[in-house]
């Protein structure tokens, strides 16, 4: 997990820093209520205090999404960024909630307080998805891709399937589209099926026709198109059908159609991870943005009516 | 088959992640900003909804007019930390001008010390049912828990001593004893035991104790008959019945309460009578309406012909002007006994003679015997139903002449002076609950106000003690004490110092505009 072990040490000075204000400021708080008759708000002396450290904290959380879109320069080690991100997002609520004296306030401060909460928890889940799935990809998925190039590599399989149906089964042969003029890598990896040269062969028809019909769809459009091959135990069914009604010569050519569609299924699934891994930015960032913006309103409406 | 080709440049892929991150990123922006856009367009004020919270409702007017309270970037209290490094904040003052359009919050007492904005004790924006002026001791105790500290310039002389220099709680020990309820000013003699005893007998001149001469409800004057005899239990309302008087017979919140009729109203002194009585005091006891049903003020007459008649004798006159009206009275009538005597031409004296007098020598005599009978009877004879019986008296005498004079009665309307009382809050207590001695008290000197040990038994934290269950009612400075303009502690809310310097009319009210243009 990312916080056990020896990824711990590293985050040690942080939790400390943490802690430590934390503790700190909830003292201050503490004896401050204890000498007024209602909690200290805002304009007090701890929570004004807390209130310009919470707002930096707001404003260097944000500075990540920067520091990203400029990686190239360097602005320190992203590992230390994020480190402080997560501890200093951390120690942001308790001093929020000091500053606003544990209420909720106006529309406004209201507001703020249910984007603070929804951010940082939306963060929290975030960091626990960054500590379970990549595990989880590294060992279901050994062939596993680039996860903006899985629709790139969709098509790939179902021009090579296209290409081998049609060889084998003496059909036209469409050529496949032109790739823009890129430069390109090859990569390696995943299982692949026993070397085979594809050949016309008699009485392949029903292989034509269930590629036509099912393989072909379910390669472009995935498990919406052909549910059935989307579950091992259906696909299996499914090719061992097919292979009944084919000569055994044409068996090793199912056969790599059935690795190009099980290859599909895993891109399918690599995908769903990777957005389960990363579907937490959709709420994370929006909010952030509405975080920083109704902050900003906040400082200048807070000073002019303190 | 082809192993797998991705583009060199393939980090330059935007995902369909990333392309909803960016939309979902600008949505939220558009959204805050249309909010913000909207609340300045909508509001009656550029406020963006950043009020911390609902004002009180006594303020709800200018819910969403803060410039009506606030000065741009100046603290509304004095606590309020106001950081050196950013000049553009400043620390309160132009804010209390604000409050001070309506509320002119006169001094606690002259010079005091510190000098406080108004938001550092008021705190608003706690929601509508918040009160404005009850608050935390801490805002009281901040000074009164060593006042010898804040003195500054105020002399001395400018207080009632003694003046306790430390008061952090309201506890025995802690609050000094209430220095209005040690001792009575009052000069009049009452004997609450005397009256509180069925019958009201008559009180033995040597051991002072009630004893004989009982009144019955057949005994009081038929005019005021009824109202003393529907106090009277269900059982004991015939004319034989002896009187029995409760708490209630004189001491009510309300003038209704008294079931007067037309004619009793119209002998009452209109202070007597406060129309829609907030219940917090008792109504002041008058003589025309607590004690002239048993005590009608009367003297003896006798008449030209030799009988004697009551006259009755009008109340609230001092002995020289009494003499003067019984004077006038008695003189007038026996000048209507005279035959032709409104037709008598006035004697015109001789030059330096002396006129004589329009009565007969007789009749003459017969007015100065009745004065000095009058006067005898109603300043001389305690044992009657006169002046003596309740008042105190000063007697000069200079020769022959002797002149009476009656000790104003001082009798405290407000006893804690300094403090606030409020008895409709207490209504579901007896009585005797708090003044015990209102059964029992034989002498006038006695205080039945309660001291602070009475008040501790429910006015403080909550407790149990041996099976005995006290305090949980609120015990805050504020319960009882209010701060401003107590070098004038007998003035109320309707005080003009108290009061807004520049009314405003109605659309200026409801815009805010509320200082001096």
């Amino acid at each position: 997990m990312l916080l056990s072990g020896e990824n711990w040490k590293p985050h040690r000075f942080w939790a400390r820093l943490c802690v430590l204000c934390t503790v700190g400021f909830g003292l201050w708080f503490a004896s401050a209520a204890a000498r007024q008759p209602s909690w200290p708000g805002g304009s007090s002396a701890v929570g004004l205090t807390c209130g310009l450290v919470g707002g930096a904290i707001v404003v260097f959380e944000f500075a990540l999404w920067l520091r990203k879109k400029v990686r190239a320069r360097r602005l320190g080690k992203a590992q230390r960024w994020l480190r402080a991100h997560i501890w200093l997002g951390l120690l942001s609520v308790p001093v929020l909630l000091i500053h606003s004296g544990f209420r909720f306030g106006g529309p406004l401060s209201a507001t703020l307080m249910v984007l603070l909460l929804a951010v940082v928890a939306s963060g929290l889940w975030g960091l626990y998805m960054q500590s379970r799935l990549p595990r989880r990809l590294l060992e279901e998925f050994p062939g596993e891709n680039i996860a903006s190039q899985i629709a790139r590599r969709c098509r790939e399989l179902e021009n090579e399937a296209a290409q081998l149906v049609a060889t084998v089964c003496g059909l036209e042969k469409k050529e496949a589209p032109e790739e823009n003029g890129e430069a390109y890598v090859q990569v390696g990896g995943g299982k692949q099926v026993a070397a085979f040269t594809p050949r016309t062969m008699a009485g392949c028809e029903p292989l034509a026709r269930f590629f036509e019909n099912t393989a072909a769809p379910y390669l472009r459009q995935g498990r919406s198109a052909a549910p059935l091959l989307a579950h091992v135990g259906g696909a299996a069914d499914l090719f061992g059908h097919v292979r009944g009604q084919v000569p055994p010569e044409a068996h090793a050519a199912v056969d790599v159609l059935e690795d190009l569609c099980s290859q599909r299924r895993q891109l399918d699934q690599q995908a769903r991870t990777h957005l389960i891994l990363h579907c937490w930015l959709l709420v994370h960032f929006p909010l952030s943005v509405a975080l920083v913006i109704l902050m900003a309103v906040h400082i200048v409406a807070a000073f002019k009516y303190y | 088959m082809a192993l797998p080709r991705i583009p060199l440049k393939y980090f330059k892929t935007i995902s369909p992640l990333d392309t909803w991150k960016g939309r979902l990123g600008w949505i939220a922006s558009g959204v805050c900003v249309l909010w913000v856009g909207a609340s300045a367009w909508m509001g009656k004020e550029v406020h963006f909804h950043a009020s911390r919270g609902q004002v009180a409702s006594v303020h709800q007017v200018w819910n969403d007019r803060c410039s009506t309270c606030h000065v741009p970037f100046q603290a509304m209290s004095s606590h309020s930390w106001t950081p050196g490094f950013l000049p553009f904040l400043h620390p309160a003052a132009a804010s209390e001008q604000k409050c001070q359009s309506c509320h002119a919050g006169p001094d606690h007492h002259a010079g005091t010390m510190p000098a406080l904005s108004c938001g550092s004790c008021h705190r608003e924006h706690r929601g509508a049912e918040a009160s404005l002026v009850h608050m935390g001791d801490a805002d009281c105790t901040q000074c009164h828990r060593n006042l010898k500290a804040h003195y500054g310039a105020i002399a001395r002389s400018a207080f009632e001593p003694p003046i306790h220099n430390s008061v952090p709680a309201f506890k025995e020990g802690l609050h000094p004893k209430f220095r209005s309820v040690q001792k009575d000013p009052g000069q009049l003699r009452f004997s609450h035991a005397q009256h509180m005893t069925p019958g009201v007998p008559a009180i033995d001149p040597l051991t002072k104790q009630p004893g004989g001469g009982l009144w019955t409800l057949g005994d009081i004057a038929p005019s005021y008959r009824e109202r003393y005899r529907n106090q009277q239990p269900a059982e004991q309302r015939q004319d034989s019945d002896f009187v029995h008087l409760s708490c209630a017979s004189c001491h009510r919140l309300e003038t209704d309460d008294f079931n007067l009729t037309p004619a009793q109203i119209s002998e009452l002194p209109a202070a007597a009578q406060p129309a829609r009585s907030s219940g917090a005091y008792m109504l002041p006891i008058t003589y025309e309406n607590q004690c002239k049903a048993c005590h009608p003020l009367s003297v003896a007459e006798r008449l030209p012909d030799g009988k004697l008649r009551e006259v009755a004798v009008p109340h609230r006159l001092q002995p020289d002007a009494l003499q003067k009206h019984l004077g006038d009275y008695f003189t007038a009538q026996a000048a209507r006994g005279q035959t032709g005597f409104g037709d008598r031409p006035a004697a015109v004296p001789l030059p330096g003679k002396l006129p004589q007098g329009a009565l007969q020598p007789s009749l003459a005599e017969l007015v100065a015997r009745n004065l000095k009978n009058a006067q005898e009877d109603l300043y001389a004879r305690p044992i009657k139903k006169n002046c003596a019986l309740c008042h105190y008296l000063e007697k000069e005498t200079a020769g022959e002449q002797v002149t009476w004079k009656v000790v104003p009665t001082q009798t405290p309307q407000v006893w804690l002076r300094h403090a606030r009382f409020d008895h409709a809050a207490h209504r579901a207590l007896d009585c005797r609950a708090c003044h015990a001695a209102g059964y029992t008290s034989v002498d006038s000197t006695d205080v039945l106000i309660p001291d602070i040990d009475n008040c501790v038994q429910c006015h403080a934290p909550p407790a149990s003690h041996g099976g005995k269950v006290s305090g949980g009612a609120r015990h805050h400075c504020t319960e009882c004490h209010r701060y401003h303009n107590a070098a004038h502690p007998a003035q109320g809310l309707g005080a003009l110092r108290r009061g807004a310097p520049h009314p405003v009319g109605i659309e200026d009210f409801l815009r805010g505009k509320l200082e001096k243009p």
